[in-house]
């Protein structure tokens, strides 16, 4: 009997274990959350892990894409979508702005603005979107530059001309319809966070469900054997790329709304952000193999770890650090967690 | 007379191609070291030619350590953030003690321990290095602003001589620039250590089959690599007389577009340091001549970007046709 016991103890432990190791990430965010609220009591508030999440959907939005550029492999990776999401927010706010309000942007907070107006500014924030990536997918692919190169080059464009659309000045006060992207709520929820949740699902299905997702896999598998079995490896990698460009731009718009301005300067060192969440959520940087759910909760875990050190009112000098050696400790206990599994 | 005229431009042609692939990204520093001086006649002034090259020579620095780190199969995106603590440690350390030899040392000890750390996070715990320098990145410039937010001066005037000094009519960064320059190419070139990290990140299996102690090479790269950062910190509070800890901000991604422009390989096991010398030097000129003719910050971005990319784009049409020009002879 007490043999009995102690087997399903354990194998009651081995399942636990393997749970954790699949998703330890899930384990990370409980853990540090528990830390967080020993020391704060606001920590748990339910308003306050609302917020944890709606901060973390920006970066989630991103690490959504970032994880299928990321699985392509042969160093795939976007440096340029924090540029991304400042470019096609100020394209967005100029094509709002009529002429004669140009600069006297406090008055768009009580500006009608038409259905017209709003889809043409936000169709052309996506386009730009989509246009930054493609230019990525078609140096990538056709040119075979460097992915690293070719987005940094991207990274840096794209910065000077969200600076030259915006002659360099923020925009303030956004149209009502974007402000509720970023800010409202639907059936109790904050929009963004139905926003990343809703991509991150269609991103969930195709990666994991579809023809095109099972060939992203493939060429970060291996790109020779994927070519051979007859996948067109440059046009899965133009539209990867395409799509990380359009998700940059939905991020860019969702941002837009959330903090209701443009800034020229929106989103930088978001990229590095988003390919954190999406390293710490367990993706491979050498390509073939991650999900998106992983990535989503990576985000999470991000913000949460800026929201508790805010909480505990931590100089903000520490955030940095504190968030770069968490990505880091998160990667070091994965390997070690996976060496262990693979020794046993 | 008409197949002489083919014959000589084919074989201005074939000394076109061969000299391109001698000196690669130098090639362009050259052409366009005339270009600019056609544009902007003050561009070819010793005065600015010799300012040019001593702020290249700072970027020279890291680009060198980087080529190292990018040719082991690694990149560094926290030398930017050293530099910045480096900048901070040494300046508080100054005002503290007003020993000079006390704080360039502990300048000195930011990029060693920071390298260390990186080196055995990715040697030896086998982190990814592009998290594990993130990690760093984020460490370095937190505990910079942590250690001092303000600017420190009032260094020794002997010591602005480190960035500001001649010797013979050079600028003294430019001969550090140059002799670490050196002394690395036949580094890489010459020693067996040299080998062992193009073996390391040429194939790391192999490497590690031909009994090459793989997880040292990388500890011993990223090392390299924080202390040329440190260096360069401290040669630019002596070029500007003064400690900023948000100094190195945003500055790794051009070293790393130096070092690539100069052929390292961002897969690893290929690269050269007289070509991150050249690609510093690349990247500083257009700094210079767009400063120069006072062109619009947000139109440097567009033209800087698109220059990364093209120069990349060609040298590696390049290997490709000298790659084929081989399998067919």
């Amino acid at each position: 009997m007490g043999a009995h016991n102690a087997f399903s103890i354990r194998r009651a432990g081995d399942t636990a274990r393997k749970y954790f190791s699949q998703y330890g990430i899930l384990a990370w965010i409980i853990i540090v959350g528990a830390i967080f609220s020993l020391f704060s009591g606001r920590f748990l508030d339910w308003h306050n892990l609302v917020n944890i999440v709606t901060q973390a959907s920006v970066i989630g939005i991103l690490s959504v894409g970032m994880t299928l550029v990321i699985i392509t492999g042969g160093g795939g990776i976007d440096l340029s979508v924090g540029s991304v999401v400042g470019v096609s927010s100020v394209t967005m706010a100029m094509l709002i702005i009529p002429p004669s309000y140009f600069r006297d942007t406090a008055s768009m907070l009580n500006l009608t603005v038409d259905a017209w107006t709003l889809s043409k500014a936000m169709g052309a924030a996506l386009l730009v979107g989509a246009a930054c990536g493609a230019l990525n997918g078609v140096l990538i692919s056709r040119a075979g530059v460097p992915p690293f190169i070719a987005t940094l080059g991207m990274m840096i464009t794209a910065r000077g001309v969200a600076a030259y659309v915006s002659s360099g000045m923020p925009t303030y006060g956004m149209p009502k319809p974007i402000v509720f992207l970023g800010q409202g709520r639907l059936l109790g929820i904050p929009v963004p966070i139905l926003v990343m949740i809703v991509l991150g699902v269609i991103g969930y299905f195709v990666l994991t469900r579809t023809v095109f997702g099972a060939s992203i896999v493939a060429v970060g598998g291996n790109r020779e054997t994927a070519k051979l079995s007859g996948i067109k490896v440059n046009r899965v990698l133009l539209i990867v790329y395409t799509l990380n460009g359009l998700l940059a731009a939905v991020a860019g718009i969702v941002l837009t709304g959330h903090i209701n301005q443009a800034h020229p300067d929106a989103g930088s060192l978001s990229e590095m952000y988003a390919i954190g969440a999406v390293v710490v959520g367990g993706t491979s940087l050498m390509g073939g193999k991650g999900g998106i759910v992983g990535s989503l909760l990576g985000a999470v875990l991000m913000a949460e770890v800026q929201n508790g050190i805010n909480i505990l009112n931590i100089p903000v000098a520490y955030m940095q650090p504190t968030l770069g050696a968490l990505i880091v400790l998160a990667v070091v206990l994965d390997q070690w967690q996976k060496r262990r599994t693979v020794s046993e | 007379m008409g197949k002489s005229l083919g014959h000589i431009v084919g074989a201005v042609r074939d000394a076109f191609s061969t000299t391109s692939r001698v000196l690669g990204i130098w090639l362009w520093v050259i052409v366009f070291a005339v270009i600019f001086g056609l544009i902007a006649p003050h561009f070819l002034s010793i005065l600015n030619l010799s300012n040019v090259m001593r702020q290249a020579s700072i970027f020279a620095l890291m680009a060198t350590g980087m080529t190292f780190v990018i040719i082991s199969g690694g990149i560094d995106l926290s030398v930017g953030s050293i530099i910045s603590l480096t900048s901070a440690v040494f300046g508080v350390t100054w005002r503290l003690t007003n020993n000079l030899a006390l704080a360039l040392a502990a300048g000195m000890l930011v990029g060693l321990a920071s390298g260390s750390t990186v080196g055995l996070l990715v040697g030896y715990l086998d982190i990814p290095p592009f998290i594990a320098t993130f990690g760093m990145m984020g460490v370095g410039a937190g505990l910079a602003f942590a250690v001092t937010p303000s600017s420190i001066s009032g260094f020794p005037g002997g010591f602005e001589f480190l960035g500001n000094g001649h010797i013979a009519g050079i600028p003294f960064p430019v001969i550090i620039a140059v002799a670490v320059g050196v002394v690395c190419h036949l580094l890489l070139r010459r020693t067996r250590f040299g080998t062992h990290v193009l073996a390391t990140g040429g194939s790391e299996s192999s490497a590690i089959l031909a009994g090459i102690n793989v997880r040292f090479r990388k500890l011993v790269v990223y090392v390299m690599n924080g202390a040329f950062a440190s260096l360069a910190g401290i040669i630019l509070c002596a070029r500007i007389r003064s400690s900023y800890p948000g100094i190195g901000k945003d500055l790794e991604l051009d070293v790393v577009a130096m070092a690539v422009l100069g052929g390292a390989s961002l897969v690893g096991g290929a690269g050269s340091v007289i070509g991150a010398l050249g690609g510093a030097l690349f990247l500083t000129m257009i700094q210079n001549l767009f400063n120069l003719l006072g062109v619009y910050p947000f139109m440097q971005k567009v033209i800087t970007g698109a220059l990364i990319v093209v120069a990349v784009l060609a040298n590696q049409a390049r290997q490709k046709r000298h790659l084929h020009a081989m399998a067919n002879t």
